[in-house]
């Protein structure tokens, strides 16, 4: 049985592979187009996964698609954004989503539509190994709602109550995000960020900005709100409130920002966890699974667990609406076959391709790029990087299949010593070209993460905070507060990566390193060898490591290449608008 | 100040039942009138907010990629830094200096002005120069070089109005090739082109594009009056001409329209005759079955093209070039974004209207039906579509000074009096500009023959171009993207290439690569016969880098089935490839020592098997059918077996040869594309996956 989900026409479009019960391949198609957050039907990304399972397009049993659009059109008639009555018949399409299935996939089978929450949920509840869990679901919007509470048992989902449009977390979240200079659906993560070097000195004003209801819901006052109808996300009324104007992006970052954003972080985490008590109370387990766009907040994540009822927590690592694509595939498993997904819990979301050695020596040779060849060396490469990193040099990693989700974790990373205290500038200044308040990650053992951060489980996708608590000095990867967002690494799931970190320790007593995403800043993560090298290039990391093979920046002269590479129409561009959200 | 606003919860249950009767196979439109009745009007957002977010960037005061500088009180031009990606486009020109007590003339248009191929060595604006300088009316004249290749007539229009602060005493427009480059927006944005096409096929759809243009020339020309023209500044326009006879519709422009009952089977078994007595150089043979062509489908170019030869041949020119001109404005309609050319319509308006606002013409066409009295425009003139050659820029460089004199004289000069200049391009240039010409015109779509006469020529001009050569033909075979080659570096750095577009027009993304089989073909062979060991260093090369092996190779990569850059841009993408001829071919390569290989084809086909015809699968070229294969309505996987006796180590093909059934307007059940191209024009199979890998 070959189901294959997808997400689009939002943000975040991505496509997968359940084959008989098993996840087998997972990509966002961003990562084939290089254009951000590329809305468009999920083309390359299938091809991809087709190739992955040696499948072709009539081996498929069921397209899932992560929401219904009659259900969505039905909200956006509501809301307005189709416009008035006059226009509404030539503005609606009901059928765009299964023509783009049809005539852009080659689809002739069974499509099948699955609620976007009830996507997200089983994203998260089908993936997590728990045979029974309450399931909370927060996001910007699905179909009508915005949340959802519900409770998963065996192969079973149940959504018992929703939050619906407008009022929402993730636009209360993007719409600050937004006030505070950011751009939309990928500025939230700074602002969670920025959030530890302010204090919640507007809790009340953001109290006015959303309003706590009985059992499940709240309530935003839509007059500081624009994103119905208007070109922003925000009203003119949230200038007033605040007394401030919109911070422009890239303008100055002034104590007033900080202290918004630590306000928004403080208010968000009281209300999840006021509706995750609520959820306990209703459900009576132990288990919580979280998804939806919302749940990437790993401070929020971290509280939830640390501060509320529940005991174990499980957050799907895509959380976003890319993982929707999963949950929508999982959810036509299960109605067509009526057993379990057999993943279990999910170990990793190395979904993606991955490139031989002998296509990245291809690339090599015909870029006449210098190279250190250690092909079945391995152990070689690893003390050699890890000499390298201790000195302070700065690594790009390539190794294998491309990570699903939002997070690099260790298949298309960059890597540093945590430990050096210039690190985090160095790296900013180098690659990423970043906002400086933004912490770095750190990636551990996951046998000696306890030694050095108060974790007492198994953290394999960045998804929680805690505080570090190593002897050894991590200014790279300490945040302000104290905290760290850690990977932790296991033989199992990442085995060069767990090599390299070993080889780490080996040579300085450490078994964790700094580890961002593997990409320059408004672009997509790399994908390709030929993506690396062109990140490579245009960059200033020390040393790049493909497969079995060590570029380093000091064998190679790459500036003329970097001046063609201005000249490279294949680089990337912005998939969506970041003034606001399109609910169309 | 502002309320709070949300629409009325009451309104939820409208707007699902709305959505569900919307989404409904057949629409209860009197409900759905009923239910629109009670949403309120559209949420009215504040209008006199103004969001803050960034301070628009101001615009640079620029002409082109020059920038506006005051030095020392007077306003020089310098090129602009930030623009440097696009300065290969223009004009090789650091500084335009202050307008002093010369002439200024400005030479604005797009590549064919500026001498494409050939600049910045040699291009019109120095020929103009030149000939402006040695004629007595005209000495003491500056030549100020604003063409662009590429230019969109968007662009001209900023051009036509910013040149005038350069205080130009006559402007010259060369341009109009680029004029149809809209045209496939045009038919994709056109809600109703279908029911058009369905009243009178493609006439009308004609008169809808020519509706279209006369409105764009008509804007375009009040531009130039309002902007030159009325600040008396006069204006010369120079109406391009085309390669008629060497240039000629590709595969996807001479593709299969979908016309009433038997014509497309009439007009294929027409087409199958004409090659058929081609061959037997039957000229009457050819002429009515280029007629029997036309009558079944007068919008194809081929028959057009057809009868042109065998006016050709029997030397009736005037008629050959009636045929060929209106074969290359049907090339418009095929589907594709089409080679530049200056359409019909367009030049018959401009020499009928330009007078009306006060440009001049210089009539190209019209000049070379003159001159050539016993030929129509070739290779000699052009070295591709529309790019003139030395030859030509030096006839045309003439005629323009010839207008330009008129025009400020009042005076006709004899041609014969305007005489050429002495310039001309160096045989290294000359070699390096036919080079670039043979890969221009293999990538779209030109014969072998043209590509052999470009390479040969290029060869015979000067064979220090064979390194460059030695280096495309490396790039292009490799698989990763043009620009991490270091050979296409090389090539970059050594400069010569930069008549081509700089070099960059090379640079294809690994997805969109061609292996360039046949060009590399010609040029190896041609070099082997200089340089012995080119071929065979090739073949290794291709086996290196594309020997087919275990995991599978795609064939659907663009290096295995693509021989040209031309698409049909028209359709929309999708996971699966159209086929838009009869035939497919695909280049698979084959390592030494392999014993078989196993094929893998994932297609459908708009015929199913009551149309009674089969699939049949060719190797290399031979006659013999390899495999024959069912048609099918549905996604159909075959699987094949190819030994060895039936292939050799490098490069071999395989073509799929599609069968047509009078029945194949039945496509639209498999392909229900609102696109008007792809409702109009065939599509024989369609192909989901096509792979091969070694075996035993």
């Amino acid at each position: 049985m070959n189901i294959v989900g997808i997400s689009a026409f939002f943000h975040d479009a991505a496509c997968c592979l359940i084959q008989d019960g098993i996840l087998k391949s997972a990509a966002e198609e961003e990562r084939f187009t290089r254009i951000k957050a590329d809305p468009s039907i999920p083309g390359n990304a299938l091809k991809y996964c087709l190739r992955e399972a040696n499948l072709t397009i009539k081996d498929i049993d069921c397209i899932a698609y992560y929401e219904d659009p009659q259900k969505k059109m039905a909200r956006q008639i509501w809301s307005g954004v189709l416009g008035n009555a006059s226009n509404l018949l030539s503005k609606t399409d009901p059928r765009y989503v299964e023509r783009q299935i049809r005539e852009v996939l080659g689809y002739n089978g069974l499509v099948k539509y699955v609620d976007h929450h009830m996507s997200h949920a089983a994203s998260s509840f089908y993936f997590s190994g728990f045979e029974e869990a309450a399931v909370f679901t927060i996001d910007g919007v699905g179909e009508w709602a915005t949340t959802t509470y519900g409770s998963g048992r065996g192969k079973k989902i149940e959504i018992f109550e929703e939050v619906q449009f407008p009022d929402s977390l993730g636009l209360l979240y993007s719409t600050i995000t937004s006030y505070l200079g950011f751009g939309v659906n990928d500025g939230e993560y700074k602002v969670m960020g920025l959030a530890p070097y302010g204090q919640p000195l507007y809790i009340d004003k953001m109290r006015q900005l959303i309003q706590m209801e009985q059992e499940g819901q709240f309530r935003l006052n839509m007059k500081y709100f624009d994103f119905l109808t208007g070109n922003t996300m925000y009203s003119p009324c949230l200038f007033d409130l605040f007394e401030q104007p919109v911070r422009k992006e890239n303008g100055e970052m002034t104590q007033f920002h900080k202290d918004v954003a630590k306000s928004l972080q403080v208010i968000l985490e009281e209300v999840l966890i006021e509706k995750s008590r609520y959820l306990h109370k209703k459900t009576g387990v132990t288990n919580l699974c979280l998804a939806g766009g919302v749940a990437l907040n790993c401070v929020a994540n971290g509280k939830i667990l640390k501060n509320g009822p529940f005991e174990q927590l499980f957050v799907q690592p895509a959380a976003n609406d890319a993982g929707g694509a999963i949950g929508a595939a999982a959810v036509a498993y299960v109605e067509l076959t009526d057993q379990k997904i057999n993943s279990g819990k999910l170990s990793h979301v190395y979904l993606g391709p991955s490139y031989s050695s002998a296509e990245v020596k291809k690339l090599l040779t015909a870029a006449e790029v210098n190279y250190i060849d250690c092909s079945n060396r391995f152990d070689l490469l690893c003390q050699r990087l890890a000499k390298s990193l201790s000195e302070g040099k700065v690594i790009a990693w390539f190794q294998e299949r491309m990570e699903f989700g939002p997070r690099s974790l260790g298949a298309r990373s960059i890597l540093a010593d945590p430990r050096n205290k210039d690190m985090r500038d160095r790296i900013n200044a180098m690659v990423k070209k970043r906002e400086g308040f933004r912490p770095f990650a750190p990636v551990v053992i996951e046998s000696k993460a306890a030694d050095h951060f108060d974790l007492d489980h198994p953290s394999p996708f960045m998804l929680e905070t805690c505080q570090v608590i190593s002897a050894l000095d991590l200014p790279a990867i300490t945040h302000v507060d104290g905290s760290a967002r850690v990977q932790t690494v296991n033989q199992q799931t990442n085995q060069r990566l767990y090599d390299l970190l070993t080889a780490f320790e080996q040579a300085t007593g450490c078994p964790i390193l700094l580890n961002t995403s593997f990409n320059v800043k408004g672009e997509p993560i790399v994908c390709t060898p030929e993506d690396a090298l062109k990140c490579f290039i245009t960059t200033d990391i020390d040393c790049l490591v493909m497969q079995d093979f060590i570029i380093e920046r000091t064998d190679n002269n790459f500036e003329f290449l970097e001046y063609l590479l201005m000249f490279d129409t294949a680089r990337s561009v912005q998939g969506i608008t970041h003034d606001v959200y399109t609910f169309i | 100040m502002k309320m709070e606003f949300r629409p009325a919860e009451a309104l939820k249950h409208v707007a699902t039942e709305l959505s569900t009767l919307l989404s409904a196979p057949k629409r209860d439109m009197d409900r759905i009138q009923q239910l629109l009745k009670e949403l309120p009007p559209a949420p009215d957002p504040d209008k006199d907010y103004k969001p803050i977010t960034t301070t628009p960037a101001q615009k640079k005061n620029t002409i082109g990629v020059w920038e506006k500088k005051v030095v020392n009180g007077q306003v020089h031009y310098r090129r602009d830094l930030s623009r440097e990606k696009d300065w290969t486009l223009w004009a090789n020109v650091q500084n335009i200096y202050p307008k002093t007590s010369r002439r200024r003339v400005i030479l604005l248009g797009e590549s064919v002005a500026r001498g494409y191929f050939y600049d910045p060595h040699y291009n019109v604006a120095a020929e103009l120069l030149s000939i402006l300088n040695s004629t007595a009316e005209t000495k003491n004249t500056e030549v100020v070089d604003l063409a662009r290749t590429g230019l969109p007539i968007e662009e001209l229009h900023e051009l036509v109005k910013s040149c005038i602060d350069m205080e130009p005493d006559l402007v010259v427009i060369f341009a109009g090739n680029n004029w149809t480059q809209n045209l496939p927006n045009l038919l994709r944005s056109n809600k109703n082109i279908i029911d058009d096409f369905r009243k009178d096929g493609l006439k009308s759809v004609q008169a809808m594009v020519e509706e279209n243009f006369t409105k764009v020339l008509d804007n375009f020309m009040q531009v130039v009056k309002t902007s030159l023209i009325d600040k008396h500044v006069p204006v010369v326009f120079v109406i391009p001409e085309f390669n008629l006879k060497d240039w000629r519709s590709d595969e996807l422009e001479h593709g299969l329209m979908l016309l009433a009952e038997n014509r497309p089977l009439n007009w294929l078994n027409a087409k199958f005759k004409a090659e058929n007595v081609r061959r037997n150089n039957d000229i009457a043979g050819m002429e009515n079955a280029a007629m029997e062509m036309i009558k079944e489908d007068h919008f194809n170019p081929l028959g057009h093209e057809i009868l042109a030869d065998t006016y050709i041949a029997r030397k009736e020119w005037k008629k050959a070039r009636v045929c060929l001109e209106y074969a290359k404005d049907l090339a418009l309609f095929r589907g594709g974004f089409p080679v530049p050319r200056c359409n019909g319509f367009v030049k018959k308006w401009l020499t009928a209207n330009a007078g009306k606002y006060g440009v001049t013409t210089v009539d190209l066409p019209a000049i070379f039906q003159e001159l050539l009295s016993d030929s129509i425009p070739d290779r000699h003139l052009f070295l591709d579509y529309c790019h003139f050659s030395v030859e030509g820029i030096k006839i045309v460089s003439r005629y323009i000074v010839q207008a330009i004199i008129e025009v400020l004289t009042g005076i006709k000069k004899n041609i014969n009096d305007i005489k050429e200049s002495d310039l001309s391009p160096s045989p290294e240039v000359m070699s390096v500009a036919h080079f670039a010409a043979a890969i221009h015109n293999a990538h779209y779509g030109q014969s072998a023959e043209i590509m052999q006469y470009h390479c040969r020529k290029s060869l015979d001009h000067s064979s220090s171009v064979i390194d460059l050569m030695e280096n495309f033909m490396d790039f292009t075979t490799r698989r990763v993207s043009t620009v991490l080659c270091k050979k296409f570096e090389e090539v970059i750095i050594d400069g010569r290439l930069r008549v081509y577009e700089g070099g960059f027009s090379l640079t294809q993304k690994s997805s969109q690569k061609l292996m360039d089989v046949e060009l590399v073909d010609i040029l190896s062979e041609q070099i082997d016969q200089l340089q012995p060991g080119t071929t065979q260093k090739i073949h290794d090369l291709r086996i290196s880098e594309h020997g087919i092996e275990d995991p599978p190779v795609d064939l659907l990569e663009s290096f295995y089935y693509s021989a040209g850059h031309t698409r049909f841009t028209l359709s929309k993408q999708c996971n699966f490839l159209k086929i838009r001829s009869l035939v497919s071919r695909f280049f698979f390569i084959v390592k030494p020592g392999t014993k078989a290989l196993q094929f893998e084809l994932t297609y459908r086909t708009p015929v199913t098997a009551e149309d009674n015809c089969a699939i049949k699968i060719y190797i290399n070229n031979t006659d013999r059918v390899f495999k024959e294969i069912a048609v099918s309505k549905d996604w159909t996987t075959t699987t094949f077996l190819v030994q060895s006796d039936n292939t050799h180590d490098g490069v071999n093909s395989l073509s799929i040869h599609w069968p047509y059934a009078a029945s194949l307007d039945k496509l639209k059940r498999i392909n229900s594309s609102d696109s008007f191209i792809d409702t109009v024009y065939s599509i024989f199979a369609e192909i989901y996956s096509f792979s091969v890998y070694q075996v035993g």
